[in-house]
Formats: structure tokens, C-alpha cells, sequence
């Protein structure tokens, strides 16, 4: 009796423990169950027999193009499709299309979209960047070579993006679709318009270009305005005002430093032992120290602009809105930072992008190798290029229910918010011809005007590594481990929160074990075969 | 054929456990064919079969860093860490629960107790954040700011996490281990208790002599399913509880959470397969080796 009782004991908590875990395991089946029934509803919507490529007068088979971008969730997305769908066979039966589309939100678009490609899940148009993992995702063979599909059916694509698909190659040949857009972008400071007017603050020493000439401001609201934070953080000098006005970057830590070297030099140094990344490191702990910057920068996830809006925030480091008469110094009202903060704010651009490889491969359009008709997929690609109709579906959805045309800008219907809309999304950097769009209330309506005359300027000072493309596989780990090093400190030196004197050493110790050499030197080498190769 | 026979006398068990035998089957291992994918770079186009083999070429990446033993460290110092503090508070805990005798009472500190199991990880990462924020957290400002101390910048200071993600852990996991100790306490025979108190045992004599020697199995066998993840780190603990503060690395970065970086910047799967692997495999050996190590001391307390 005891014997059993005792047995019974170490039973009953085995099968506690098992049912505990199989119910574990359960949820995560369920998920994907639902995930697998979801494909295979995707894949019997789709049309199974991919349509003849040849004569246009011939009627093609009606064929679904999948749309995977990332995205937030919009509740009204269906009502677009169908709009979006009503409109293509309406102005262009010949085309006999329809699209799907398949928004990822933003957090789980890694994960997912490398489940669908290993996959082989169908889907067409498909968003991708470098930052995305491009190259990884051509490597891998997920992206079909765009060559021909862009000759016989991209026209529109090559009449404002023939010069830029360079960049895109890899071992020759095109795997993605600039967007066509501003070619650069300008980093530099925004303050809050009230309380620049109110201390009546001499913005004149910024025409100087340099983060450092901010201090004064801040200093002196450090020392009146107790409850706001001088710079709003995350916002840092040591991102992309950095990069941009320092560097041409390669990969990983391997750069070419444009500051104050001869312009027809070529070597490649270390990222980080730059004397301006350690006069900016120094700049950001001074600051911290003496309270300029709020001290939960790096939270994951926090928002500078709230601060803004709460009234508690006066500067931010940051991308500057592209206006007319882009200059470094001038001073001029942000249109879209005054929407998002809802005060006034001005904008002082204090660098100027050049024309880089890197650039034209952040926001790309590619075709999947898993596309049944990759020529309809090019097609509807090449309708977001030239027809203004569907990129106004696409990016502010269906009139008089998601927006208002209000003197040839778009408006929100009369007593909705962005929130309750429906459809609301600023994702026009991802497809199609973006000098095509309308814009904003309350933007500049000559916004795509003063882009083309801005990509002029960029255009026009490219980059010493203009058309260079690295391949990282030689150095892959080294890559990774250099990227592990970088971790523990790059966070800390760009808030200000570690002491450069004594960590900036370190860290560049560790990238030298992690085999930072080595990429330098890989760096090097194909740089310089890039040169002869290209008479540079 | 004495199987045969056995499992023909116990059908209606067998059948019983079919469904579960299935269901272990498709979750645990179908997905073992997938082993291979260590070893090969895949290629989308070349399918999960013609992709090229290339050997132990995937596994370099985990010893790239020169961090790689610093993060083998972490992963099976924490997790020793864990087991220990978890089979000592979960025991005790087990055991104060099975004293309490009023049924109400007994149910909702059963049910509290499992509570923090069933609560995300990343909602755990708030709630620590909740205390921990510079500027505003609890312990900043409700007990560091009037005490008159310089507050503590937590998210940048990596000393203090070990004993933070010690704390966190040991709330979040200790409650369920104890439902399952309560468990086997309850299914202990009364008359050993009875026999005690005639004989004049205190509590505590009952506690050694009789609660903690008839649950000794138990806690072998919860022992040895945690040994052999002891190179599994929990990834939701050590990413969302830290708020993926590159700083704190030097004392909270493990296996988990290297590959999850690595994976980041090169998206291989071939990588991520490479490390599963190579955690089962440790894991395998060590349930082996401890189980012969548990045999060698007493035979009948040994899982297999």
C-alpha cells in the first residue's frame, strides 16, 4: 500500500509535468496550424497557371499579385484591396490582375518573411533593404534576377531610375527596385520654436555645421527651464550626422574617412578611430553629465517626439525634413515635425548627404523566386511608377472614407484622428514613383518639387565609393563578432553614458581580437580591385 | 511474446496513451530530421535537400568571439544558479502550501504563487523597468531619492544583474515548480505523519525525515529535465528583462541571446540550427551523465 502510494506520488507529478508541457507545446501548434491554414487559403486564391508572357493584345489569365511589406496593422486594409482591385480592372482589364495585400508588422517582419521564403510560400512584390537583409536574402536565392522583366516590362521604372540600379547588383545582376525618391537625406537639429523665441536665442553660430555649437541653447535651458529636457534623446550625434558628414561607410567597421583627407584617397580605416567619433563621444558625455540629455535614452522603443509634444523636450538630433533651399545653417519651419510634435518646430540641417551606394539599396522593391508570373508582378510594379490613381490607394487609401482632397493635398476626413481613420500609414518610401504623391495637409505642397531639386544637389556630390558594393562573405564572422563587440559599448558611447576616455579603448580592443584587421583589410583590397577595375 | 502479451492485457491503457505518443511523435520528433540543416547552407532555390553541405562550417560563427567561453560561462552559471535557488524555495514552498489547511486559503496560494508563470516575458520586462527606470523607476525615486543616494543608472551598471535576473527568475519559475512538488507531498500516505506525531517528531523532524526523502524522486527527475537545458538559456529573461541593453552584456549575454544577435545581422538559418544542436547535443550528454552519477548513489532514484 505505502509502495503504491509512493509510486503514485512520482506518477501523478510526471504527468503533471508532461500534460503541463503538452499544453505548451499545444499553443505553439495552434499558431501554426492557423499560420499553415492561412497559406493554404493564400495558395488556392491564387491562380495556379502562370499566364502566357507574350503579345499584350492577347487576354492574360487572371492572376494575383502578392504584396509583402511591413507595415502597422490598418483595420480598413480589405476595404483598400478592394478598391485597389475595382480600380485595376477598371483601368486596365487588358492586365486582368488583382493584388493581395499581405502587410507584416514591423516587429515581426524578420522572422516571418524568412519563414516564407524558406518556405516557398508564394507571394510577388516583396519590400526589401540592405538593412532588411537583402543581400543575405539574394545569397539564399529567394529574389529572382530582375534584368529582363525591367526591359520588357518596366518602362516607366528605367524612365526615372536608369541610373541608379548599380548599387542593386549583386554578381551582376539586378535583384531590387529603387524607390524613386530623394537620393540623400540631411541631418540636423530641431528646437521648439516657443522657447527659441522666448529666450530670443542667437541661432546664427550653427551655420557652422557642427552639433557642438547646440550647447549654448542648451545650457540655457538647462538652467531656466528645469522640467525640459534640453535634447531629447534618442537622437544622437553619433548616428547618422556622424556617418554621413564623417565617412564613406563599407561594412561593419570599415569606413573611409572624407573629413579632412585628400579627396582621391582611398583608405580604409576603422569606424570608430576617427578623431571626429571621439570628439562627438566626448561631446555626448560632457553633455550627459551635466544633464542635457534624458537619461532613459535607450529604452527601447521610447519616442523623443512625445517629450516634444509633452512639452518636455527643447532640441532633437535627427534627419531633417527635405525643403526648398536646402543649406546647412538656414533656419526654417518643419512642416511635418511642427504635425508630429503639434507646436512649431524649426529645423537646422547641419549636414548634407552625398550620393551613396548604400542609399540606393534602403528601400527596394524585389520579386520572389517564389512568384508564379513575375512578369505581372513587374507589371503591377511598373503601375506604381506612373499611375497616380493606385499609389493614392495604396498610401492614403480610398477618398472621402480615409482622406479628403483639400486644396490638392490630403486631408483627413471631417472629425476622424489618425487613430480611428482606419487607414493611415506613411509608407510611401516603399514603392513606386514617390514624386507622384500627393501631400499632407499642412506639407509644403511643393514638397516633391523641392525633392527633385534637392536629389539635383546630391546627385551631384557623389561619394568616393559611389557604385562600390562589398561582399561580406570573406569576413562573415568577423563581421558577427565584431558586431558582439560593438554591443556592449556603441549604445553607451552615443548616449554619453560611458566615459570614451576609458571605454572607447576598449572597445576598439575588442574589435581587434573579434578580427576587425581583417575586415579592414578585405575592406582594402576589394576597394582597390573596385578601383582598377573602374579607373577611379 | 511477453510485449505483445503485456501490451494486448493493457490495451485500454494503450490506447489511452496513443493520442499522447502521437502528439509527442509530430512535436518532438519529426523535427529532429531537421538536424541536418547544421550542416548545410541553405539555398532557397536549392531546396532544403540540394543546398551544399559544408561540414562544420556553420558552428565557427559560434566561437567568432572571442566571448564565446565568457557566454558558455554565463549560460551555465545562471542556469546552475536557477536550479539550486529554484529546487530549495520551490521545496519550501511546497511544503508551507501543504501546511496551510483551509481549503480557500490553500486554493488562492496555490493559484498566486503560479501566477507569475503565465505572465509574458515582455510584460515582465515592463514590470522590471517599472523599478529600475532612471528616471522615474521605483527604486530611483521612491527609495534611492529620499534616502538621499545618487540614483543608479541600472540599465548601464552590469554588477547588479546577476542578482536582478536571479530575483526575476526565481519569482517567475519558482511558483510552478512548487505546484508540482505539492503535488507528490500530497500524494505522501498520512499514516507516516501520524506514526510521527505519536512518536513525538516536531515539524521540522517530519519535514527531513519524512516530506523531503518521499519527494526525493521528484525532485531528481525535475533536476534532471533542468540539467539537461542547462545550456538553453531562458532567451525571455535574459532579452526582455534587460531591455536588450547592449551595456549589461558583459554579465547577461548568453548563448540564446548571442545567436538571436547573430542571427540579426546575417539572418542564416544554417547558423540558428547549428546552435540548437549543439545545446541538445550538451544537453543530452549531461542527462546521461548525471543520471549515471544518480545511479552510482542510489540505484532507485536513477530516471533510466
Amino acid at each position: 500500500m505505502k509502495l503504491v502510494k509512493h509510486s503514485s506520488a512520482v506518477l501523478m507529478s510526471v504527468i503533471l509535468i508532461l500534460v503541463l508541457a503538452l499544453t505548451g507545446c499545444s499553443g505553439n501548434n495552434k499558431t501554426n496550424d492557423e499560420a499553415s491554414h492561412a497559406n493554404a487559403a493564400k495558395e488556392t486564391n491564387a491562380s495556379s497557371e502562370p499566364a502566357a508572357t507574350g503579345g499584350d493584345a492577347k487576354k492574360l489569365d487572371p492572376y494575383e499579385v502578392v504584396m509583402v511589406y511591413p507595415d502597422a496593422p490598418q483595420s480598413d486594409l480589405a476595404s483598400v484591396q478592394t478598391a485597389m482591385n475595382d480600380y485595376l480592372n477598371a483601368a486596365y482589364p487588358e492586365l486582368s490582375m488583382t493584388v493581395k495585400l499581405n502587410p507584416i508588422d514591423w516587429g515581426a517582419w524578420g522572422d516571418k518573411t524568412n519563414l516564407m521564403m524558406a518556405s516557398n510560400e508564394k507571394f510577388d512584390l516583396f519590400f526589401t533593404a540592405d538593412w532588411l537583409g537583402y543581400n543575405q536574402q539574394v545569397l539564399k536565392g529567394g529574389l529572382l534576377p530582375l534584368d529582363d522583366l525591367l526591359a520588357e516590362y518596366g518602362p516607366d521604372i528605367e524612365a526615372v531610375e536608369k541610373d541608379f540600379h548599380e548599387p542593386a547588383k549583386r554578381g551582376g545582376k539586378l535583384y531590387g527596385i529603387h524607390t524613386h525618391q530623394e537620393l540623400g537625406g540631411s541631418q540636423g537639429i530641431y528646437l521648439d520654436k516657443a522657447l527659441v523665441d522666448k529666450y530670443s536665442m542667437d541661432l546664427s553660430a550653427l551655420k557652422s555645421g557642427k552639433v557642438e555649437d547646440l550647447e549654448l541653447l542648451l545650457q540655457t535651458i538647462k538652467e531656466n527651464e528645469p522640467d525640459v529636457t534640453p535634447l531629447v534623446a534618442p537622437s544622437f550625434p553619433l548616428d547618422a550626422y556622424y556617418t554621413s558628414g564623417t565617412l564613406d561607410t563599407i561594412a561593419s567597421a570599415a569606413a573611409i574617412n572624407i573629413l579632412d583627407t585628400d579627396p582621391s584617397s582611398y583608405d580604409v580605416v576603422n569606424f570608430y578611430e576617427t578623431p571626429r567619433y571621439k570628439e562627438l563621444a566626448d561631446l555626448m558625455y560632457k553633455w550627459f553629465k551635466a544633464g542635457y540629455v534624458n537619461k532613459d535614452a535607450l529604452t527601447p522603443g521610447l519616442d523623443a517626439w512625445k517629450k516634444i509634444q509633452a512639452g518636455k523636450g527643447f532640441a532633437l538630433v535627427g534627419d531633417m525634413e527635405i525643403l526648398a533651399d536646402m543649406e546647412i545653417g538656414s533656419v526654417s519651419k518643419a512642416p511635418n515635425a511642427s504635425i508630429k510634435a503639434g507646436r512649431e518646430m524649426i529645423q537646422i540641417p547641419l549636414n548634407i548627404d552625398r550620393l551613396q551606394t548604400g542609399k540606393m539599396t534602403a528601400t527596394m522593391q524585389a520579386i520572389s523566386k517564389t512568384s508564379k508570373d513575375p512578369a505581372r508582378a513587374m507589371m503591377l510594379l511598373n503601375l506604381f511608377f506612373k499611375d497616380q490613381k493606385l499609389l493614392t490607394l495604396f498610401n492614403f487609401g480610398v477618398e472621402g472614407k480615409h482622406y479628403a482632397l483639400k486644396n490638392g493635398q490630403i486631408a483627413l476626413p471631417e472629425g476622424k484622428t489618425t487613430n480611428d481613420v482606419g487607414f493611415y500609414h506613411d509608407i510611401m518610401w516603399q514603392i513606386g514613383n514617390q514624386m507622384l504623391n500627393y501631400t499632407r495637409e499642412g506639407e509644403d505642397p511643393n514638397k516633391y518639387k523641392n525633392y527633385e531639386k534637392f536629389n539635383e544637389m546630391i546627385s551631384s556630390r557623389a561619394a568616393r565609393t559611389f557604385g562600390f558594393i562589398f561582399d561580406p562573405e570573406p569576413v562573415k564572422n568577423e563581421i558577427i563578432a565584431i558586431d558582439n563587440a560593438n554591443k556592449a559599448f556603441v549604445d553607451g558611447l552615443k548616449s554619453g553614458q560611458l566615459n570614451p576616455e576609458e571605454n572607447l579603448p576598449k572597445l576598439l580592443a575588442k574589435q581587434k581580437a573579434a578580427g576587425v584587421d581583417k575586415v579592414i583589410a578585405e575592406a582594402q583590397k576589394q576597394i582597390d580591385a573596385w578601383r582598377a577595375a573602374n579607373g577611379k | 511474446m511477453p510485449v505483445l502479451r503485456q501490451l494486448l492485457k493493457h490495451r485500454a491503457l494503450v490506447i489511452l496513451a496513443i493520442p499522447g505518443i502521437i502528439m509527442l511523435f509530430i512535436n518532438n520528433y519529426l523535427p529532429m530530421f531537421g538536424i541536418f540543416l547544421a550542416f548545410k547552407d541553405l539555398n532557397y532555390t536549392k531546396g532544403v535537400w540540394g543546398s551544399d553541405w559544408v561540414g562544420l562550417q556553420n558552428f565557427k560563427f559560434l566561437f567568432a568571439s572571442n566571448d564565446a567561453w565568457m557566454i558558455i560561462k554565463h549560460t551555465i552559471l545562471y542556469n546552475a544558479v536557477f536550479l539550486l535557488i529554484n529546487t530549495v524555495l520551490a521545496v519550501l514552498l511546497a511544503i508551507l502550501l501543504n501546511e496551510v489547511r483551509r481549503k480557500v486559503l490553500s486554493k488562492f496560494f496555490q493559484s498566486a504563487a503560479i501566477l507569475p508563470n503565465f505572465v509574458s516575458m515582455v510584460i515582465v520586462g515592463y514590470l522590471v523597468y517599472g523599478f529600475l527606470n532612471p528616471e522615474l523607476g521605483f527604486i530611483n525615486k521612491s527609495i534611492l531619492e529620499p534616502m538621499d543616494k545618487e540614483p543608479i543608472a541600472w540599465y548601464a551598471e552590469p554588477d547588479y544583474w546577476p542578482y536582478i535576473l536571479t530575483i526575476v527568475n526565481t519569482w517567475k519559475t519558482v511558483g510552478y515548480s512548487a505546484i508540482v512538488y505539492l503535488a507528490a507531498i500530497i500524494g505522501i500516505d498520512q499514516e507516516y505523519y501520524e506514526a510521527a506525531r505519536i512518536d513525538g517528531a516536531s515539524k521540522w523532524k517530519q519535514m527531513t525525515s519524512i516530506t523531503v526523502p518521499l519527494i526525493t524522486p521528484v525532485i531528481i527527475i525535475l533536476t534532471l529535465l533542468a540539467v539537461g537545458r542547462i545550456f538553453n538559456a531562458d532567451f525571455g529573461l535574459f532579452y526582455q528583462a534587460t531591455m536588450a541593453s547592449g551595456m549589461l552584456k558583459e554579465t547577461t549575454e548568453v548563448i540564446d541571446t548571442y545567436v538571436y544577435n547573430a542571427l540579426l545581422v546575417t539572418g542564416d538559418t544554417g547558423l540558428a540550427s547549428s546552435a540548437g544542436l549543439l545545446q541538445s547535443v550538451v544537453g543530452f550528454v549531461l542527462v546521461i551523465t548525471v543520471n549515471y552519477v544518480v545511479k552510482k548513489i542510489s540505484k532507485e532514484n536513477a530516471l533510466f
